[in-house]
């Protein structure tokens, strides 16, 4: 009995032992050429010819690049294109690309990183992982590219404290959004609106305009927070902004200004008045942003859209697959301008789908090449041309299917400043928690009074102290 | 002349000899087992009570400190929304079995009695429980759409427009539709283990009763709900546990929102671990530990009360 367990255990552990052992990699073995003294020439005899030495061939490497957008093929397109020409640059190269969702690639990121393997050497980057730049995950990008064919505004989007404490770079904002007012024309047309010279109406005109629309029976706005409360921010963000300005609103998202400051309730009674109209549909609570899109652009659902300019994104594919219709008719509008208003020149705009690199990547200097194409006008002009999303690499040719909609764009922001103050870059998480629960969802939805919510935001910035 | 047989020693020996156990066999059978529940049920376990008491400040690096209670006071002291779910979570908890049990001792009933098309009823109640919880949460979506689902449309469709809710979107209405849906999904399982008890009845009491004419009524509150009383603590002690640590049908259904109003205990957890833009997970780690405690000390003191009364099989 006791020896045959011995012998099960043998070859359990043998077993065991055959399947964990790696083959020991064969590190190829270059032979040097015999290197021989050449005699002294003599003048008859005929000239030494020397062998040329064999160069070693380079090593195959392979580069591990996770990525968002697994459903947007437009980007992805753009993206591959940056790898195909990346590797036809560095043949011995391998970009093994992994197609994501975010809300699933991060989780996955998290864990590699803090196992300390399986991460990858390149990857999609924005807001949702701002903890891997405090965890030092992220190599600082500051001085390890050229830059000069990058927006300064995406730089300083990304420009934040490390691990350290000192400010760094620490990814490429390849998709850069302004948050916008989309805006139904045909819509307004026929509902007699029109839309002032400089797109921009006064505070007083918006809230008419909303009533005129809820009036014919159509939903000014088609945001609904069924599965973002985020959805539910941009008129703040507008309203806001434009009211306080950056600085000031900068400081209100980080929580260091009131929210019962006179100029912050002035901004929040504005909007309270829009939402009594009411401004969202009775969806609000259960639409989702892909319905929301369909709602706004082919159903004639809502008059109008408050959403970053990734909405073409999901707007500008194949109708039946949920694109706008070829006869939409879209518009851009300014935000409406609060009397005595110090930000109303001022839009939103954020770095959105950004490049990292990893800190701890083995491959590190490869995948700095890789982000280097990818930081070029050349990758810059096919994005805008290919997704008609704004990018923070600097363009010199916009052009393709979708040049109606830069020109559109142009038409409407002339002169138009920009703020970086999305909140969701700047607010502590406490703070975010309160702003989507309370102000987000809550407020709109009728579920609490504007007095009781101004008084639970100032719990929860009280509270950081 | 006493005849010593050398053999009746050692048989005697033998004879009172305590088997011996091999125990290098039952450890090599054990390993896998042991390692499995090790590492991904005791480790864990005991690695989130030590988190608990420690923290990560990302301003310092990576490195974790011990903190003591800390984690445990902040969360006595000034989290709203731990309240909130906990509030929530014992409601859930408390409701359920109330719902869910009543109305599947009906339907066991129902069957027991052998009534037509038994067999379709007994699949068409069983069933809900087969299905994953996102999928439940994305069909209860579509079925509390305010504005074409199918409890609004059929209210609107027979003149009782004003009982059409934001079912998921307003703060009163939102967890009792929740609850609604895990009654859904549950009476089926507990109808199947209730009825499983019925059969094993002895008969002759339900014939005894038929003969002395007891009505079904009688029966059931004489003869079935007496003898049944075990079964029903059972299930009313699994019912309670499940609805305490729910999380997949509320991240799906309604993200805890709106409001905090559908918050529980396990989505709340999930939030601050994942969703609170920091690594340190001594925070929620003790959100977790102290949930476990809570969970456990409410069984123990639901068993001890059922099992007074003999109620409790285990």
């Amino acid at each position: 009995m006791k020896l045959r367990v011995f012998f099960v255990m043998l070859i359990v552990l043998s077993l065991t032992f055959s399947a964990c052992t790696t083959k020991a990699t064969e590190t190829p073995v270059v032979e040097e050429p015999p290197t021989e003294e050449p005699e002294p020439a003599k003048p008859t005899d005929k000239p030494v010819v020397v062998e040329p030495t064999e160069v070693p061939t380079l090593e195959p490497v392979t580069l591990t690049f996770w990525s968002h957008w697994a459903e947007e093929d437009n980007k992805k397109a753009v993206l591959q294109y940056a790898i195909d020409k990346f590797q036809t640059e560095h043949p011995n190269v391998t970009v093994d690309v992994t197609w994501w969702q975010k809300a699933d690639m991060f989780p996955a990121m998290r864990n590699a990183f803090t196992a300390g393997e399986g991460f990858p050497d390149i990857f999609y980057f924005d807001r949702g992982g701002l903890e891997f730049i405090d965890a030092g995950w992220l190599a600082d990008l500051t001085n390890a590219i050229d830059w000069s064919e990058v927006k300064e505004g995406a730089i300083l989007g990304w420009t934040r404290p490390g691990p350290d404490g000192k400010d760094g770079v620490w990814a490429m904002a390849l998709e850069m959004a302004t948050d916008e007012i989309y805006y139904n024309k045909a819509m307004f047309a026929d509902l007699g609106i029109d839309v002032p010279d400089d797109y921009q109406f006064t505070a007083d005109e918006f809230y008419d305009i909303c009533v005129k629309i809820r009036e014919a029976g159509i939903d000014p706005f088609a945001n609904a927070v069924g599965d973002y409360a985020i959805m539910g921010h941009y008129i703040y963000s507008y309203v806001l902004l434009a009211q306080l300005g950056a600085d000031d609103l900068i400081s209100l998202w980080k929580g260091e200004k009131s929210w019962k400051d006179p100029e912050v309730v002035e901004a929040l009674e504005y909007i309270q008045s829009l939402y009594d109209i009411p401004v969202y549909g009775e969806s609000f609570s259960t639409m989702q942003l892909g319905e929301s899109h369909v709602y706004f652009h082919t159903e004639d659902g809502a008059a109008m859209f408050l959403l970053g300019s990734w909405y073409t994104g999901r707007a500008f594919v194949d109708p039946a697959e949920g694109g706008q219709p070829e006869s939409f008719q879209l518009g851009f509008l300014r935000y409406p301008a609060m009397p005595n208003g110090k930000g109303n020149d001022l839009k939103v705009s954020l770095v959105s789908g950004s490049i990292a690199v990893a800190e701890m990547s083995e491959q590190k200097d490869l995948a700095l090449e890789l982000l280097q194409v990818m930081a070029s006008t050349e990758v810059g002009n096919k994005w805008v041309t290919d997704t008609a999303v704004a990018t923070g690499i600097k363009t010199t040719e916009v052009g393709g299917k979708f040049q109606w909609y830069f020109e559109e764009f142009d038409k409407t922001h002339v002169g138009q400043q920009y703020a970086n103050a999305f909140y969701g870059l700047i607010m502590p998480a406490d703070l975010k928690d309160a702003f989507e629960n309370i102000l987000c969802v809550g407020l709109p939805l009728g579920e609490i009074t504007l007095e009781d919510a101004i008084e639970q935001m100032e719990e929860a910035r009280l509270a950081l102290e | 002349m006493e005849i010593k047989s050398p053999f009746l020693a050692k048989e005697h020996k033998y004879k009172h000899a305590k088997p011996k156990r091999p125990w290098r066999t039952i450890l090599l059978f054990l390993a896998p087992t042991l390692v499995l529940y090790f590492g991904l049920i005791f480790y864990p376990v005991v690695r989130t009570v030590y988190n608990s008491f420690h923290t990560l400040d990302m301003t310092r690096g990576m490195e974790e400190q011990f903190v003591g209670f800390e984690n445990y006071e902040d969360l006595f002291g000034k989290d709203k929304t731990f309240k909130l779910a906990t509030q929530h979570s014992l409601i859930w908890g408390f409701v359920s079995p109330f719902l869910e049990i009543p109305l599947a001792l009906i339907l066991a009933l129902i069957l027991y009695f052998k009534v037509p098309f038994e067999r379709l009823f007994r699949i068409a109640w069983f069933s809900p429980i087969l299905l994953s919880y996102v999928v439940v949460g994305i069909v209860f979506r579509w079925v509390f759409n305010n504005e074409w689902g199918v409890i609004n449309t059929i209210l609107s469709s027979i003149g009782l427009d004003a009982l059409t809710q934001n079912w998921l979107g307003t703060t009163e209405t939102a967890l009792p539709s929740l609850i609604f849906v895990t009654t859904w999904m549950f009476t089926g399982f507990n109808m199947v283990i209730l009825l499983a008890a019925l059969h094993s009845l002895p008969t002759e009491l339900v014939d005894a009763a038929r003969v002395d004419g007891a009505s079904i009524p009688r029966m059931v509150r004489s003869i079935f709900v007496p003898l049944l009383q075990r079964t029903i603590a059972s299930l009313l002690i699994l019912c309670f546990i499940g609805k305490m640590k729910i999380f997949d049908l509320v991240w799906v259904m309604t993200k805890g929102g709106p409001m905090w109003a559908t918050e529980t205990v396990s989505t709340y957890v999930i939030k601050r671990a994942f969703h609170w833009r920091t690594l340190d997970l001594g925070y929620p780690s003790a959100i977790a530990v102290l949930w476990f405690i809570v969970i456990f000390c409410l069984s123990l003191i639901i068993t001890r009360l059922l099992r007074r009364r003999e109620l409790v099989e285990f």
